[in-house]
Protein backbone atom coordinates (compact mmCIF):
# COMPACT_ATOMS: atom_id res chain seq x y z
CA UNK A 1 0.00 0.00 0.00
CA UNK A 2 2.87 2.19 0.87
CA UNK A 3 6.49 2.02 -0.82
CA UNK A 4 9.27 1.13 1.60
CA UNK A 5 11.19 4.11 0.75
CA UNK A 6 10.63 7.78 0.26
CA UNK A 7 14.36 8.71 -0.38
CA UNK A 8 15.61 6.26 -3.09
CA UNK A 9 18.38 3.88 -1.73
CA UNK A 10 18.20 4.81 1.52
CA UNK A 11 19.75 2.31 3.51
CA UNK A 12 17.51 -0.32 4.75
CA UNK A 13 19.22 0.62 8.04
CA UNK A 14 16.80 3.40 8.45
CA UNK A 15 13.94 0.62 8.44
CA UNK A 16 15.59 -0.73 10.87
CA UNK A 17 15.48 2.71 13.35
CA UNK A 18 11.44 1.73 13.94
CA UNK A 19 11.85 -1.83 14.95
CA UNK A 20 12.35 -0.76 19.27
CA UNK A 21 9.28 1.40 18.56
CA UNK A 22 7.21 -2.12 17.42
CA UNK A 23 8.76 -4.02 20.64
CA UNK A 24 7.21 -1.27 22.82
CA UNK A 25 3.92 -1.27 21.90
CA UNK A 26 3.88 -5.02 22.30
CA UNK A 27 2.64 -5.71 18.77
CA UNK A 28 4.70 -8.72 17.16
CA UNK A 29 4.05 -8.20 14.26
CA UNK A 30 6.07 -6.49 11.76
CA UNK A 31 5.27 -3.01 11.01
CA UNK A 32 6.39 -3.97 6.82
CA UNK A 33 4.64 -7.10 6.92
CA UNK A 34 1.70 -5.97 8.35
CA UNK A 35 1.07 -2.99 6.02
CA UNK A 36 1.26 -5.92 3.42
CA UNK A 37 -1.12 -8.08 5.13
CA UNK A 38 -3.79 -4.79 5.99
CA UNK A 39 -3.50 -3.95 2.03
CA UNK A 40 -5.13 -7.69 1.31
CA UNK A 41 -7.86 -6.67 3.84
CA UNK A 42 -8.49 -3.10 2.73
CA UNK A 43 -8.00 -2.94 -0.79
CA UNK A 44 -10.61 -4.41 -3.57
CA UNK A 45 -8.23 -6.16 -5.89
CA UNK A 46 -7.54 -9.28 -3.98
CA UNK A 47 -11.35 -9.97 -3.13
CA UNK A 48 -10.91 -11.19 -6.47
CA UNK A 49 -8.76 -13.62 -7.03
CA UNK A 50 -9.50 -16.24 -9.51
CA UNK A 51 -12.82 -13.93 -11.26
CA UNK A 52 -12.33 -11.09 -14.09
CA UNK A 53 -10.80 -8.36 -13.10
CA UNK A 54 -12.70 -4.66 -12.48
CA UNK A 55 -11.24 -1.78 -13.58
CA UNK A 56 -13.29 0.01 -11.19
CA UNK A 57 -12.10 -2.03 -8.84
CA UNK A 58 -8.44 -1.49 -9.55
CA UNK A 59 -8.83 2.63 -10.18
CA UNK A 60 -10.20 2.69 -6.72
CA UNK A 61 -7.35 1.08 -5.25
CA UNK A 62 -4.47 2.84 -7.33
CA UNK A 63 -6.27 6.44 -6.82
CA UNK A 64 -5.82 5.45 -2.76
CA UNK A 65 -2.45 4.55 -3.04
CA UNK A 66 -1.65 6.97 -5.03
CA UNK A 67 -3.33 9.39 -2.61
CA UNK A 68 -1.73 7.93 0.61
CA UNK A 69 1.71 8.05 -0.81
CA UNK A 70 1.13 11.78 -1.90
CA UNK A 71 -0.02 12.72 1.65
CA UNK A 72 2.92 10.88 3.59
CA UNK A 73 4.64 12.73 1.18
CA UNK A 74 3.73 16.14 1.38
CA UNK A 75 3.39 15.28 5.45
CA UNK A 76 7.02 14.47 6.01
CA UNK A 77 8.34 17.27 3.54
CA UNK A 78 6.21 19.62 5.81
CA UNK A 79 7.90 18.62 9.22
CA UNK A 80 11.49 18.10 8.25
CA UNK A 81 11.46 21.96 6.34
CA UNK A 82 9.56 23.19 9.90
CA UNK A 83 12.65 21.55 11.92
CA UNK A 84 14.78 23.30 9.40
CA UNK A 85 13.02 26.17 10.62
CA UNK A 86 13.36 25.50 14.49
CA UNK A 87 17.32 24.33 14.30
CA UNK A 88 16.94 27.97 12.06
CA UNK A 89 18.90 26.70 9.39
CA UNK A 90 16.79 28.66 7.66
CA UNK A 91 14.89 31.54 8.65
CA UNK A 92 10.84 31.68 8.44
CA UNK A 93 11.04 34.71 6.02
CA UNK A 94 13.54 32.86 3.49
CA UNK A 95 11.59 29.76 3.80
CA UNK A 96 8.46 31.57 2.23
CA UNK A 97 10.06 33.50 0.18
CA UNK A 98 11.55 30.16 -1.56
CA UNK A 99 8.17 28.53 -1.33
CA UNK A 100 6.84 31.17 -3.18
CA UNK A 101 9.36 31.15 -5.88
CA UNK A 102 8.91 27.55 -6.23
CA UNK A 103 4.96 27.86 -6.49
CA UNK A 104 5.34 30.45 -9.48
CA UNK A 105 7.41 28.18 -11.35
CA UNK A 106 5.79 25.06 -10.98
CA UNK A 107 2.51 26.84 -11.88
CA UNK A 108 4.12 27.54 -15.01
CA UNK A 109 4.46 24.02 -15.66
CA UNK A 110 1.49 22.84 -13.55
CA UNK A 111 0.26 21.49 -17.38
CA UNK A 112 2.79 18.92 -17.10
CA UNK A 113 1.82 17.43 -13.95
CA UNK A 114 -1.68 17.61 -15.17
CA UNK A 115 -0.08 15.52 -18.72
CA UNK A 116 1.97 13.15 -17.06
CA UNK A 117 -1.63 12.08 -14.21
CA UNK A 118 -3.16 10.74 -18.25
CA UNK A 119 0.12 9.44 -19.89
CA UNK A 120 1.83 8.62 -16.66
CA UNK A 121 4.88 9.13 -19.23
CA UNK A 122 7.54 10.23 -16.58
CA UNK A 123 7.84 8.78 -12.87
CA UNK A 124 6.80 10.97 -10.03
CA UNK A 125 7.65 13.11 -8.58
CA UNK A 126 8.72 15.42 -12.06
CA UNK A 127 10.18 18.42 -10.34
CA UNK A 128 12.78 17.40 -7.99
CA UNK A 129 14.64 14.59 -6.99
CA UNK A 130 15.67 12.87 -3.84
CA UNK A 131 18.46 10.70 -5.96
CA UNK A 132 22.01 11.03 -5.67
CA UNK B 1 -19.70 7.33 3.86
CA UNK B 2 -21.97 5.94 6.97
CA UNK B 3 -23.19 8.72 9.69
CA UNK B 4 -22.52 6.19 12.49
CA UNK B 5 -19.12 5.25 12.11
CA UNK B 6 -16.59 7.04 14.59
CA UNK B 7 -14.77 9.85 13.68
CA UNK B 8 -11.41 9.45 12.15
CA UNK B 9 -9.16 9.52 15.18
CA UNK B 10 -5.46 10.94 14.56
CA UNK B 11 -3.03 8.89 16.59
CA UNK B 12 0.22 11.04 15.73
CA UNK B 13 -0.88 13.75 17.74
CA UNK B 14 -0.43 12.16 21.37
CA UNK B 15 0.85 8.68 21.82
CA UNK B 16 -1.53 6.06 22.73
CA UNK B 17 -0.67 3.08 23.94
CA UNK B 18 -0.85 -0.29 22.68
CA UNK B 19 -4.10 -1.50 23.43
CA UNK B 20 -5.67 1.74 22.52
CA UNK B 21 -3.98 1.75 19.02
CA UNK B 22 -5.64 -1.64 18.52
CA UNK B 23 -8.90 -1.14 19.16
CA UNK B 24 -8.48 2.01 16.64
CA UNK B 25 -7.11 -0.26 14.17
CA UNK B 26 -9.95 -2.41 14.43
CA UNK B 27 -12.57 0.37 14.34
CA UNK B 28 -10.84 1.70 10.87
CA UNK B 29 -10.51 -2.03 9.80
CA UNK B 30 -14.10 -2.29 10.28
CA UNK B 31 -14.69 0.90 8.48
CA UNK B 32 -12.88 0.68 5.51
CA UNK B 33 -14.43 -2.90 4.92
CA UNK B 34 -17.36 -1.76 4.32
CA UNK B 35 -16.29 0.71 2.20
CA UNK B 36 -14.83 -1.62 0.07
CA UNK B 37 -17.65 -4.18 0.46
CA UNK B 38 -20.09 -0.73 -0.96
CA UNK B 39 -17.26 -0.06 -3.62
CA UNK B 40 -17.46 -4.25 -4.65
CA UNK B 41 -21.46 -4.17 -4.54
CA UNK B 42 -21.19 -0.86 -6.81
CA UNK B 43 -18.79 -1.87 -9.38
CA UNK B 44 -20.32 -4.66 -9.68
CA UNK B 45 -23.36 -4.04 -10.97
CA UNK B 46 -24.61 -5.84 -14.26
CA UNK B 47 -26.26 -2.70 -15.60
CA UNK B 48 -23.91 -0.73 -14.97
CA UNK B 49 -21.84 0.87 -17.96
CA UNK B 50 -17.96 -0.01 -17.13
CA UNK B 51 -16.04 2.35 -19.63
CA UNK B 52 -18.39 5.01 -19.13
CA UNK B 53 -18.28 4.78 -15.23
CA UNK B 54 -14.26 4.42 -15.39
CA UNK B 55 -14.05 7.50 -17.51
CA UNK B 56 -15.83 9.46 -14.94
CA UNK B 57 -14.25 7.72 -11.95
CA UNK B 58 -10.28 8.36 -13.84
CA UNK B 59 -11.69 12.28 -14.67
CA UNK B 60 -13.01 12.80 -10.82
CA UNK B 61 -9.52 11.04 -9.12
CA UNK B 62 -7.39 13.39 -11.50
CA UNK B 63 -8.90 16.37 -10.51
CA UNK B 64 -8.71 15.10 -6.97
CA UNK B 65 -5.03 14.03 -6.87
CA UNK B 66 -3.62 17.15 -8.83
CA UNK B 67 -3.49 19.87 -6.59
CA UNK B 68 -1.34 17.40 -3.81
CA UNK B 69 0.89 16.45 -6.63
CA UNK B 70 1.26 20.13 -7.03
CA UNK B 71 2.23 21.16 -3.37
CA UNK B 72 4.09 17.72 -3.01
CA UNK B 73 6.54 19.40 -6.12
CA UNK B 74 6.56 22.36 -4.28
CA UNK B 75 7.36 21.35 -1.26
CA UNK B 76 9.73 18.81 -2.38
CA UNK B 77 11.28 21.26 -4.57
CA UNK B 78 12.41 23.54 -2.01
CA UNK B 79 13.98 21.05 0.31
CA UNK B 80 16.62 20.38 -3.03
CA UNK B 81 16.70 23.82 -3.33
CA UNK B 82 17.52 24.26 0.47
CA UNK B 83 19.88 21.42 -0.04
CA UNK B 84 21.84 22.48 -3.28
CA UNK B 85 22.49 25.74 -1.77
CA UNK B 86 23.63 24.11 1.82
CA UNK B 87 25.40 21.12 0.53
CA UNK B 88 26.68 20.16 3.95
CA UNK B 89 23.31 19.29 5.36
CA UNK B 90 22.28 17.00 2.32
CA UNK B 91 23.13 13.00 4.38
CA UNK B 92 21.57 15.15 7.71
CA UNK B 93 18.45 16.18 5.57
CA UNK B 94 17.51 12.92 3.64
CA UNK B 95 18.26 10.77 6.88
CA UNK B 96 15.69 12.60 8.45
CA UNK B 97 13.47 12.46 5.44
CA UNK B 98 13.48 8.90 5.53
CA UNK B 99 13.29 8.87 9.09
CA UNK B 100 10.25 10.95 9.37
CA UNK B 101 8.38 8.64 6.51
CA UNK B 102 9.20 5.44 8.02
CA UNK B 103 7.50 7.06 11.28
CA UNK B 104 4.64 8.15 9.31
CA UNK B 105 4.30 4.53 7.54
CA UNK B 106 4.43 3.11 10.83
CA UNK B 107 1.85 4.48 12.63
CA UNK B 108 -0.48 4.36 9.38
CA UNK B 109 0.42 0.56 9.33
CA UNK B 110 -0.52 0.54 13.29
CA UNK B 111 -3.80 2.29 12.72
CA UNK B 112 -4.66 3.11 9.38
CA UNK B 113 -6.42 6.83 10.30
CA UNK B 114 -4.90 8.46 7.17
CA UNK B 115 -6.49 5.72 4.81
CA UNK B 116 -9.93 5.71 6.63
CA UNK B 117 -9.75 9.70 6.70
CA UNK B 118 -8.33 9.46 2.57
CA UNK B 119 -11.82 7.26 1.79
CA UNK B 120 -14.06 9.30 3.85
CA UNK B 121 -12.98 12.24 2.43
CA UNK B 122 -12.01 14.26 5.59
CA UNK B 123 -8.08 14.51 5.34
CA UNK B 124 -6.31 17.57 4.76
CA UNK B 125 -3.04 18.03 3.56
CA UNK B 126 -0.46 20.18 5.87
CA UNK B 127 0.50 23.54 5.17
CA UNK B 128 3.49 25.68 5.65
Amino acid sequence: MLPKNMVPGMLPAMQVAFIPLAEDSALTLNPQDNILSLEKTVLSANHYAGQAKNTLLEESDRHLKDRLFCALKIEALVTVLNELIEQEKISPADLQMLIEDKELQISHHSQQIWVNQLTQEKSWPMFYSLDE
Amino acid sequence: MSDELPEVLHSSDSPVGAESDNTLLRENIAALVQIKNGNIARFTQSQLNITSALVEQKWHNRHQIFPWRVKEEVYGAVLCEIIAHQPRWKNEILARLEVVYQKLRYEEAQSLSCTRALLENNYKTPHL
